[in-house]
């Protein structure tokens, strides 16, 4: 432990631009936070190894990148759910698995779709979706930017674009259903 | 044609443009699919609900007591 830090000072030069890094990749604020928190922490223990080659900022900020980018491959694997949890692999293969056949429901609610609890609930299946593909679906889905525009910022061809929204959409269909139309 | 395959028509028809081919085997499939029926209506929906939904826009500054709260945090785990 280096007993050359000052912690207050560390936080008032540099939480909001790890914040402010932070924000712009997770969209969440509770989330960010904690990544300060850890890059903070991180900092402080490995503080003696640190060189000096870079400022103390772009050192911190390397740190919290590194945290982001674990954080999406734990949760990338996590969150997909396979397509055979919809489809079937044998019998009537590609056929709806029984438990996951729409029951099109949802067009009963059509009036409630400003409804802010539905939206919340929305949101809170969106949070489910592995980190790439949330950024695809706001993109597209919620802000309809242009197609081509948004495989150029998430650099992604048009058939891995048509696949994420297939897939996303059936996630969140089936999260939909459960939470709201059925419940 | 698999319900599989027709999702996933379904769901590129809305964000580009389909085959000629495309068109007509997913029409052919939703008269004799029921389940791909309601699914198309659901996912019409969905897509609705979807566009109503406006992207938080979250400050980028933390607060001053989120920094306090964070350099208590800071000095307790040291």
């Amino acid at each position: 432990m280096s007993q050359s830090i000052n912690i207050s000072d560390w936080v008032d030069q540099y939480a909001d631009a790890l914040y402010a890094y932070a924000i712009s990749r997770v969209d969440d604020p509770d989330q960010a936070k904690d990544f300060v928190q850890d890059t903070f922490l991180a900092g402080i223990k490995s503080y003696d190894k640190f060189e000096g080659k870079s400022s103390v900022k772009t050192w911190l900020i390397s740190i919290l990148k590194r945290k982001i980018i674990d954080y999406y491959r734990q949760r990338e694997a996590r969150k997909t759910t396979p397509l055979s949890h919809f489809f079937r692999e044998n019998g009537r293969k590609g056929h709806w698995v029984q438990d996951m056949a729409p029951k099109g429901n949802f067009a009963e609610d059509e009036s409630e779709i400003e409804n802010e609890e539905l939206k919340m609930t929305l949101q809170s299946c969106l949070e489910l979706l592995p980190g790439k593909w949330k950024g695809v679906v706001f993109d597209k889905l919620v802000d309809e930017k242009d197609s081509d525009e948004v495989c150029k910022e998430h650099e992604i061809t048009p058939s891995n674009l048509w696949v994420i929204v297939h897939r996303a959409k059936l996630q969140l269909r089936e999260c939909l259903e459960k939470k709201w139309f059925n419940a | 044609m698999s319900c599989r395959k027709a999702s996933y028509i379904i769901e590129k028809r809305w964000v580009s443009k389909i085959s000629l081919w495309e068109k007509l085997s997913l029409k052919f499939h939703l008269m004799i699919c029921n389940l791909c029926r309601k699914y198309e209506s659901d996912s019409k929906i969905l897509g609705k609900i979807l566009k109503s939904l406006n992207k938080h826009e979250h400050s980028s500054h933390l607060s001053k007591t989120d920094k306090d709260a964070l350099k208590d945090a800071l000095k307790i785990s040291e």
